[in-house]
């Protein structure tokens, strides 16, 4: 089933002699059940297509669905409340807020949402209980490995079930073991749980994961594996 | 959210503490010098204060104040004790005499009148009984002057007080103290005498009064007796607070309240600069995180909520503390020759400004983070 689809989108920055087309109609189908990867080198607009995918950016041409959810109709609200539905995110910076502990940073989704703060605990305790790293609930992130924060992250973009993942550079600032640790973990959630992975790399370490990988180049879509 | 929102404040120890520092320098310096200038203000009106019991005022309609006062004849009294619904009306004498001690310093007095019959205009007594004031040349002398303005000086510089039974000169005539009262001082460092009007009458030799206070029935139209008074254009009747108002808009004309505004003013520009600015800085710096709760789903009315609270936890910390500090100054000094007033008038407008500078920071960085483009989380920040 497709989960994801890019139809015509077009998105440029600046203006009059200084316009740089940062994709230049890329048409793309993403399916669920996949881990696909984004590829390309830096500047080929990999992370302007994901902040669109994630309806943070507005494409200037070209049409967006999501999950069948046509998303160019949509207001700023909806697509607020779509993304904290439907897309969870691992940034490359992981974003972990450093006054909160790990528990108030992976519960935050929900208590955006407007859930119960003691249900919320319960399920993102589960969460971190899962990722093993159930015991450091109330530690600052900054108290952490890197590879911990990332599993915080990642909880953190798990908490609300959603459908789609979406992954900037997972693997950059993690070594070959964890690396391929948490490869392995998006491996189960795209197989096992049925999950739409989508992760922006240039770590070819980590390119045997892919159930696909897409290559982007100077604003459009290049080969297809 | 709002709890998230607190602990975003209270990470940043430094931004916090400068911000509610600002906050508390700010209201600090409002509250204070509004308190110093009502204090300033009060003491214009201090003769409204100092007699208890009457509701109504009776003057020449040039008074204006203690530095403009015209006196009356006493005959005005029985035509304010004509009127219908008056339950009772005493004279007010309010002059300047000169006095000597014996010791032989010399000083500007300013004597209160007492009602011989209803000892109306009676100050608070620490010491002496009320019935003694019949005695010839018998005055209650403040507790200030008493301690200090006419206490005698010892060769070796100490001051040994006034008390009950010592003698002095007013305008040539003997006077002998029968009490120490309390009275609020005024603008000059002058000593306050109180006395019947019979006994003024002697030292000043003049049977004119300066004032006449009274009270109306239960019940009564106070309106309607003061129309009634005023229906004679030799006196001018007025409420309590009317004259209290009469009084300090003559007071006001001297440009305290410029003086004054621009302490506040200052006050203001303090809090706006100092903790406007850190707030700022504190947006920020956060303004990742107001993107990363932008990019979970939070809505712009969310993020909005989380600043202003944050923006008004400061001001309200700030305030609070400002306000605790300013009261315990008041406490500090309240027996002593400076000026304090701090009604609950006072609380309002300075939680008013506080409020005011609150929203006007979280305004200033809302902007910044509604401007700010959420996309850039997928870059490293």
């Amino acid at each position: 089933m497709i989960a994801i689809k890019c139809q015509g989108i077009k998105k440029h920055y600046n203006s009059g002699e200084n316009i740089v087309w940062a994709l230049k109609s890329i048409d793309i189908e993403i399916f669920d059940n996949q881990l696909t990867f984004l590829v390309g080198p830096s500047g080929s607009g990999k992370t302007t297509l994901m902040s669109i995918i994630e309806t943070l950016l507005t494409p200037d041409e070209g049409e967006l669905f999501l999950l069948g959810t046509h998303m160019n109709t949509m207001n700023e609200f909806e697509k607020a409340k779509f993304r904290n539905n439907n897309i969870g995110v691992v940034f490359q910076s992981l974003n972990l807020i450093p006054t909160l502990t790990v528990l108030e940073n992976v519960t935050l989704p929900l208590l955006i949402r407007g859930d119960d703060e003691k249900k919320a605990n319960i399920k993102g305790m589960a969460l971190l209980e899962e990722l093993h790293i159930g015991d450091k609930k109330n530690s600052p992130p900054t108290d952490l490995s890197r590879g911990q924060q990332q599993r915080v992250a990642i909880a953190r973009a798990l908490i609300t079930d959603p459908k789609i993942l979406l992954c900037d550079e997972p693997t950059s600032a993690l070594d070959e073991e964890n690396g391929f640790a948490f490869m392995t973990l998006l491996k189960k959630l795209a197989s096992i749980q049925k999950r739409t992975v989508l992760v922006i790399t240039h770590d070819n370490r980590i390119f045997p994961f892919a159930d696909r990988m897409i290559h982007i180049n100077d604003g459009t879509i290049g080969e297809k594996k | 959210m709002i709890k998230t929102a607190f602990k975003m404040l209270i990470g940043n120890k430094t931004a916090f503490i400068g911000m509610i520092f600002g906050f508390f320098l700010s209201i600090l310096l409002i509250s204070q010098q509004s308190a110093i200038f009502l204090g300033l203000l009060s003491r214009s009106y201090r003769i409204v204060n100092t007699v208890k019991g009457p509701d109504i005022w009776v003057m020449d309609p040039a008074t204006e104040g203690e530095e403009l006062i015209r006196s009356m004849p006493k005959e005005y009294l029985q035509y304010i004790r004509s009127i219908p619904n008056i339950e009772w009306a005493a004279p007010i004498t309010y002059i300047l005499l000169p006095l000597k001690t014996l010791s032989g310093s010399y000083h500007v007095s300013e004597i209160n009148g007492i009602d011989d019959e209803t000892l109306v205009g009676m100050p608070y007594l620490f010491n002496g009984n009320s019935e003694d004031l019949y005695r010839e040349g018998a005055v209650i002398l403040d507790s200030n002057s008493a301690n200090d303005l006419l206490a005698t000086v010892k060769d070796d510089g100490t001051k040994v007080a006034l008390k009950i039974g010592d003698e002095f000169e007013i305008n040539g005539s003997r006077a002998i103290i029968v009490g120490i009262g309390k009275a609020t001082p005024g603008f000059f460092p002058q000593p306050i005498i109180f006395a019947l009007n019979s006994q003024i009458q002697q030292f000043s030799g003049s049977s004119r009064i300066q004032f006449i206070a009274a009270k109306t029935r239960k019940g009564s139209d106070i309106q309607e007796i003061l129309n009634q008074i005023n229906s004679n254009p030799k006196v001018l009747g007025l409420t309590s607070d009317g004259l209290k108002s009469r009084i300090a808009e003559h007071f006001l004309k001297t440009g305290i309240l410029i003086n004054f505004g621009i302490s506040v003013l200052l006050g203001m520009i303090i809090g706006f600069s100092i903790a406007g600015q850190i707030f700022y800085m504190f947006t920020i710096q956060n303004l990742g995180f107001y993107a990363l709760i932008k990019s979970l789903g939070g809505t712009k009315t969310m993020i909005l909520k989380m600043i202003i609270f944050q923006a008004l936890t400061v001001g309200i910390i700030g305030y609070l503390l400002a306000t605790a500090a300013t009261l315990l100054w008041g406490y500090a000094i309240q027996n002593t020759a400076l000026t304090f007033e701090f009604p609950w008038t006072l609380l309002l407008f300075t939680g008013s400004i506080a409020f005011v500078i609150s929203v006007f920071i979280a305004f200033l960085s809302i902007r910044k983070v509604f401007k700010m483009d959420p996309h850039t989380l997928m870059a490293k920040i």
